[in-house]
């Protein structure tokens, strides 16, 4: 029997783990970040993202999904269907060089140039045996076209969606109504109708308005019966579960 | 000195190339800053601000070279974040998804569980078995990244291989007493 080298021992997963570890370790081999978190970062540096998913579509979408999530988090209600949404799509940077963070206390929320941002930056220094020797050198960011009108039309939509699930989050009911009025009527048919219905209930609820958000959400859930958005539509409007 | 604006034009940046390599690697960069204990979102941000970094040096950093390059740039940005904004995160994290069609709630949980087992491996031994062992990395690469030698990389990955499996036996005996596996 031939023995691996030693700097090249068998990798755990090949050399009989037990199956609590094997599953840890595929489990944890598999984690990636969500496609909104890839579309923000995509966003901040100006490029596309190619999702990784099981739609077939290949559509472009601008880079308006770069929700904040505090907002989202300092709301009650998390509304993560909203990015899965965009699942399966490819996310197109249309600003560039925008730096997107997580607005914690401690961070700073900055919408510089990338050459600026650069100037600030820790500069890590990796292995020699891994870039030549010339110093780093910030980028300058240009504006990106995008790519079809298509494009940015889908991401104008999540754009709304984001505002409205912000608002929400900010405790600005009122304000989400108003930016998911102004999404319904540019976007009748629009690709996030679910989501906006389903934030426009939370709306209703928050504001009191307990018979129009009931009644709205039992269309939808007739409409979207068994869908995840569903049952979650009528938690938040007290229906019995669908 | 020039402003930082004025030192390259916007053109000379290798907009396709930048693209290519975030869309080949970004999960990655991620995915290892995850596994260092980084919570979601300040992974995000790392992973973003190692996406930077490497756009400023795009022109040095060889082809062959681009996944050590991120995961060495990210491990340092990581590094520079500080200890405050690194932990172990167990609670549900409605911004992951999943990457393939099992049940969600067990895999999560047995990511969880890996973040767990993680988090009793000696903080200088688990770099050297996620890269090794979960990011496929080899030991010469290893020892490139972390500027250690090849054989640090070996005893390293044996003495973390030693922890990990003994606190996995660990917690696995503690569910089975709880009856949850």
């Amino acid at each position: 029997m031939t023995r691996p080298p030693a700097d090249r021992p068998e990798r755990l997963l090949s050399s009989n783990p037990s199956d609590f570890e094997r599953r840890m370790l595929e489990a944890a081999m598999q984690q990636r970040p969500s496609p909104a978190a890839s579309a923000r970062m995509a966003r901040a540096l100006g490029v596309s993202v190619v999702a990784v998913g099981t739609a077939a579509s290949t559509t472009t979408l601008a880079a308006g999904a770069a929700a904040s999530k505090a907002t989202v988090a300092a709301g009650t209600i998390v509304w993560p269907w909203v990015s899965l949404g965009v699942l399966g799509l490819v996310v197109t940077g249309a600003v560039v060089g925008t730096r997107v963070r997580h607005p914690e206390s401690e961070r700073r929320v900055v919408s510089a140039p990338l050459t600026a941002r650069a100037a600030a930056a820790p500069q890590p220094g990796p292995p020699a045996a891994v870039v030549a020797g010339s110093p780093a050198r910030p980028v300058a960011a240009t504006p990106r076209v995008r790519a079809t009108p298509t494009a940015g039309d889908l991401g104008d939509q999540v754009a709304f969606i984001d505002s409205a699930r912000a608002a929400i989050g900010g405790g600005a009911s009122r304000r989400a109504l108003e930016i998911l009025r102004r999404y319904q009527d540019k976007y009748p048919t629009g690709t996030f109708r679910p989501e906006a219905t389903a934030i426009k209930v939370e709306a209703l609820m928050k504001l009191g308005r307990e018979a129009e958000a009931r009644a709205l959400a039992e269309r939808f859930v007739a409409e979207h019966r068994g869908t995840l958005l569903a049952k979650r539509v009528a938690d938040v409007a007290g229906l019995t579960a669908p | 000195m020039a402003a930082p604006a004025e030192r390259i034009p916007a053109a000379e940046i290798d907009r396709g190339r930048l693209e290519k390599i975030f869309n080949a690697h970004h999960a990655t960069v991620w995915r290892a800053l995850r596994r260092r204990g980084l919570s979601s979102e300040a992974a995000e941000d790392a992973t973003q601000e190692t996406f930077l970094l490497a756009a400023e040096r795009l022109e040095d950093i060889r082809p062959e070279s681009e996944r050590a390059f991120l995961i060495a740039t990210a491990l340092q940005v990581a590094h520079t974040l500080g200890r405050k904004t690194v932990r172990w995160e167990l609670n549900e994290d409605m911004d992951e998804r999943l990457a393939d069609n099992r049940d969600t709630s067990d895999t999560r949980a047995d990511m969880q569980l890996c973040d767990l087992v993680l988090s009793k491996v000696d903080a200088d031994l688990v770099e050297v078995f996620v890269l090794y062992e979960m990011e496929g990395l080899t030991s010469p690469e290893i020892a490139a990244l972390l500027q250690i030698p090849l054989g640090s990389v070996a005893s390293r990955l044996r003495r973390a291989r030693e922890q990990f499996r003994a606190a996995a036996a660990r917690i696995e005996k503690s569910l089975q007493k709880e009856g949850h596996s």
